[in-house]
């Protein structure tokens, strides 16, 4: 069984005040977990509070083998438009906690950040500027700054919103190819249950509103009734060729 | 021709006030941009506010210590000014990105409270409104050599950590979780930020010091390509606006702070009409 990388012990996450009730979470290397839940259901808290961002309210979050290194994709909107900075600077930015002060990248950097780059396949898109690249090609580049930093944990928040289908499609289809290749350890947060249990091999539902953490292995979270009562309605999930098709009833109550 | 000559006839009489004009005005447009892409124009407004009730605290406790001991503290005001203006940039890095209320708030108070501590220092005592509020022609030869500290303090931390800076700012979170200590970094930036204010404010006045940082920087992120490019640019426009806007308040004899704000507000409209 692959080493523990983290625990949440009985951890309550919030900003100073609770958002649910405590919980237990326990990351190992090589997991892919996607958390699911509706708007504002504390998906991104969570993460924070795992990233070290944001202190748990109680409880203990525990890395056995030291804190391992994050590579954080954030939500591309949240970044300002206004820095004339171009994809391979942004990319850069995944080295700069390698840099002692007074240092500037090294030509392994920035060898580092175009293979990354490459690896999104931007190779063609190093010199334009992030501002002007299409949404898919933002998160690409975020992607790969990430990467760049060499990271232990891969964290992705909600890295397909906003996206038309093929971007989408993109987007999943190279971390499910790089969780293939590399093995690593990739956290994701998501709206549509669909996308993220097409990647995910383990899944969390949490929703602060109705005081909900349920996680575990992708198999049993799929559950025709577990579904359902997340969702309150008929929920089916079914496995065709590797993906999961899910479907909701219409709500003939609502 | 003649306002030409008689200008540069008495180059002695402007020199240390262009020196000091130019340092701050080549700092003031680096660091304007900062502020600029961090979306917080009006907080070097507020630092320079704050950094004043700094200066009248040192006022009054010297007129304290003069009265009781009959000899003087000499304490320099501008070591309150810095404490005062450091102190805010903790309270703005603290206050986060969304921090207009707190811009405004500190802005407000601490001018009420000059005001107020004003009436408690002896007018006879020490010209205090030009060291709080400072006089772009009338500048001191020691003045050179306090601004010159402060550009320099600011081009040492800029070079140890402006990279850092720059992933804290453009991306706070990501860079968090990279395990870069980005409260801290706010803090640095903001407090270089506060000190070269507050000693620019006191050597050439709140008006172009206010000028140099917002209306360069704004100009330059307009036609700059690169970040590298935008930094000199802001930079390069504000030592001209500096230099320019002297010659026109000696040629015209208009009040030179205004004249140099206005030098950089015409740098800032003809840069709309260039594309980047």
């Amino acid at each position: 069984m692959p080493e523990t990388m983290m625990t949440l012990s009985d951890v309550t996450i919030g900003y100073r005040r609770p958002l649910m009730r405590p919980f237990t979470l326990e990351i190992r290397r090589g997991e892919v977990w996607g958390f699911v839940g509706p708007n504002g259901a504390g998906k991104t808290t969570l993460v924070k509070t795992i990233l070290g961002l944001v202190p748990p309210v109680s409880g203990a979050l525990v890395f056995p083998n030291g804190r391992p290194r994050f590579g954080y994709v954030p939500q591309r909107h949240m970044l300002n438009p206004a820095y004339p900075l171009t994809a391979l600077d942004v990319t850069l930015m995944g080295r700069y906690d390698r840099l002692g002060p007074g240092r500037v990248p090294t030509e392994q950097d920035r060898r580092r950040a175009r293979e990354e780059l490459g690896r999104v396949g931007l190779s063609d898109a190093v010199s334009k500027r992030y501002a002007l690249l299409s949404g898919g090609q933002q998160q690409k580049t975020l992607m790969a700054r990430a990467l760049a930093s060499d990271p232990d944990v891969l964290v992705l928040d909600e890295p397909t919103t906003g996206m038309d289908l093929p971007g989408e499609s993109d987007i999943l289809s190279f971390l499910k190819r790089l969780h293939e290749e590399t093995r690593i350890t990739i956290l994701m947060i998501g709206h549509h249950l669909d996308s993220v249990a097409g990647v995910a091999d383990h899944l969390g539902f949490i929703n602060k509103d109705e005081d909900r953490f349920e996680a575990g292995p992708a198999e049993s979270m799929l559950d025709d009734g577990r579904l359902s009562t997340l969702y309150g309605r008929r929920v089916t999930a079914k496995k065709h060729d590797a993906c999961w098709l899910i479907r909701a009833e219409e709500d003939r109550h609502g | 021709m003649g306002e030409s000559v008689s200008f540069w006839q008495n180059w002695f009489v402007w020199r240390d006030a262009m020196i000091v004009s130019v340092l701050c005005a080549a700092a003031l447009g680096y660091l304007g941009v900062w502020g600029a892409l961090r979306k917080v124009v009006f907080v070097p407004l507020a630092l320079s506010q704050v950094s004043s009730v700094g200066v009248v605290l040192v006022f009054l406790v010297s007129d304290l210590v003069e009265k009781r001991t009959g000899t003087p503290l000499g304490l320099d005001p501008v070591w309150g000014s810095l404490l005062f203006a450091v102190l805010a940039s903790l309270y703005f890095a603290k206050a986060g990105r969304e921090s207009q209320e707190a811009t405004a708030v500190a802005y407000l108070i601490s001018a009420a409270a000059t005001l107020i501590l004003m009436g408690f220092v002896r007018a006879d005592l020490h010209d205090l409104s030009s060291v709080l509020f400072g006089n772009a022609v009338l500048v001191e030869t020691a003045q050179i050599a306090v601004v010159g500290a402060a550009v320099l303090f600011v081009a040492l931390v800029h070079g140890l950590f402006y990279r850092r800076f720059l992933f804290a700012s453009y991306d706070p979170d990501s860079a968090g979780a990279a395990g870069i200590r980005v409260f801290r970094h706010d803090a640095l930036l903001l407090a270089t930020m506060a000190i070269l204010i507050s000693v620019a404010t006191r050597a050439i006045g709140a008006l172009p010091a206010f000028g140099f940082t917002v209306l360069p920087a704004l100009a330059s992120l307009r036609i700059g390509r690169t970040l590298g490019q935008t930094f000199f640019l802001a930079s390069a426009l504000a030592v001209l606006s500096a230099g320019l806007g002297y010659y026109a308040s000696f040629a015209l004899e208009l009040p030179t702070g205004a004249c140099m704000t206005a030098v950089a507000a015409l740098f800032f409209i003809a840069s709309h009409a260039v594309r980047r």
